[in-house]
């Protein structure tokens, strides 16, 4: 009995007072890495060429997706919406309802979501393997400044790229609910698409627009950091993939939330 | 083509489609305030607006010619600020006044354009109006007087 032995009983609370403090700790780690991110955005050398690989990624390999979840939404939308008011009469709100909804709400966070799914995982995915084959090392050897090379380009393309695809997505959602509006439920195309331009302004789309931006840094920033800080080998890769999605999915729900009680 | 790469065109018709959506979205479905800035401002005080709100149309034989710009109490009763559009004349003896669309819509302000000569410049005042009609309170009045 050379050392006093901690008591069994404390065990508990000692583990409980490390997974708190690894937690702390990591969430401090986020916030720098995304400073870090930030500050070295404009940096030089100014990578273009790989902002512009970045975009081409994270933008162009994601209109399909997003082009058909859109259209979903639109649908589904019209559907619901004319159920619920041709109770009451009140179709000359169909137009309203669905342009509103998809330009404050659904348009911003189901975008930010089919990026996160499809380009955010494969960020992660990306960074993580080259962090577990030391690729990211050999970066720093050849005196590449990583964090630049490897998130302030994909921070840049992201803010670039996602308010234009939740563009997209509002469009083609509108187009899908007026299409289908028209030829299935019979409504009034005209009317559908007065009575929209009659209530968006364009307070409504800089709400939009506005979101689609916060939730363009959540997507890269937290893949980017996953991705960076992956450590164990295969099952790291695996793990900074599975954590990003859900991290990034959880912050752009909150984030919506709060965007839209600041914002109202 | 050598001199571009397939990256380079294809953001390029990425970021120029883009651009167009945000363009569109903003200019044509937002419909940036079609007769805000310039225009001719009129007003006309009003007994009551009932639920007439800023930004409703302001109509003349049903065709949206403006909106409106702003509601204030002014020595209790409602002044009404409209906004319309400069290729619209409106005549110094036109009557406005505050109608819903159906029963239960959306108030705007009809005006109905008398014969006058003289066409009220910017900053003029509506000589006459019609304030709202509360459907509660015709109601409420038809019950009570009901012999």
């Amino acid at each position: 009995m050379g050392e006093a032995e901690a008591p069994r009983w404390l065990a508990g609370p000692g583990v409980a007072g490390r997974r708190t403090l690894a937690l702390v700790a990591g969430v401090g780690r986020s916030a720098l890495f995304l400073g870090a991110t930030l500050r070295r955005m404009f940096a030089r050398p100014f990578r273009g060429r790989l902002v512009l690989q970045h975009m081409r990624f994270i933008g162009n390999r994601s209109v399909g997706i997003v082009l058909l979840t859109s259209t979903f939404t639109g649908m589904v939308l019209v559907l619901q919406g004319h159920n619920a008011l041709s109770r009451f009469g009140s179709e000359i709100y169909l137009g309203p309802l669905v342009a509103l909804s998809l330009i404050r709400e659904l348009g911003p966070v189901l975008a930010a979501l089919m990026v996160t799914a499809r380009a955010g995982s494969a960020i992660a995915a990306t960074i993580a393997g080259m962090r577990v084959t030391e690729q990211i090392d050999a970066l720093e050897v050849m005196a590449v400044d990583s964090v630049q090379y490897l998130a302030s380009t994909r921070m840049l393309a992201a803010l670039l790229v996602v308010p234009m695809l939740t563009a997209f997505f509002n469009l083609a959602g509108i187009a899908a609910a007026h299409t289908f509006g028209v030829s299935v439920l019979g409504i009034d195309g005209g009317t559908f698409m007065a009575s929209i331009r009659d209530s968006v302004e364009l307070s409504d789309v800089n709400v939009g627009v506005a979101k689609s931006l916060l939730f363009a840094i959540f997507i890269a920033w937290v893949s980017t950091d996953q991705g960076y800080h992956a450590t164990r080998g295969a099952e790291g890769i695996g793990r900074a993939t599975t954590t990003s999605v859900v991290v990034v999915s959880v912050l752009v729900l909150a984030g919506d939330y709060v965007m839209t009680a600041l914002l109202l | 083509m050598d001199e571009y790469t397939r990256t380079e065109i294809s953001v390029g018709f990425f970021v120029i489609a883009g651009v167009a959506a945000i363009a569109y979205l903003s200019l044509s479905i937002a419909g940036v305030q079609l007769f805000a800035g310039h225009g001719t401002t009129v007003t006309g005080r009003f007994a009551s607006v009932g639920e007439l709100k800023e930004g409703a149309t302001v109509k003349i034989a049903g065709v949206p010619v403006g909106n409106v710009r702003s509601i204030k109490l002014e020595r209790y009763a409602a002044e009404v600020e409209l906004g319309i559009a400069d290729t619209v004349a409106i005549p110094a003896d036109t009557i406005a006044s505050i109608r819903t669309e159906g029963l239960l819509g959306e108030a705007y302000v009809m005006l109905r354009p008398g014969g006058s000569e003289r066409n009220l410049a910017s900053g003029e005042r509506l000589g006459q109006t019609e304030s709202a009609v509360d459907i509660v309170d015709l109601i409420v009045k038809y019950a009570l007087e009901k012999p």
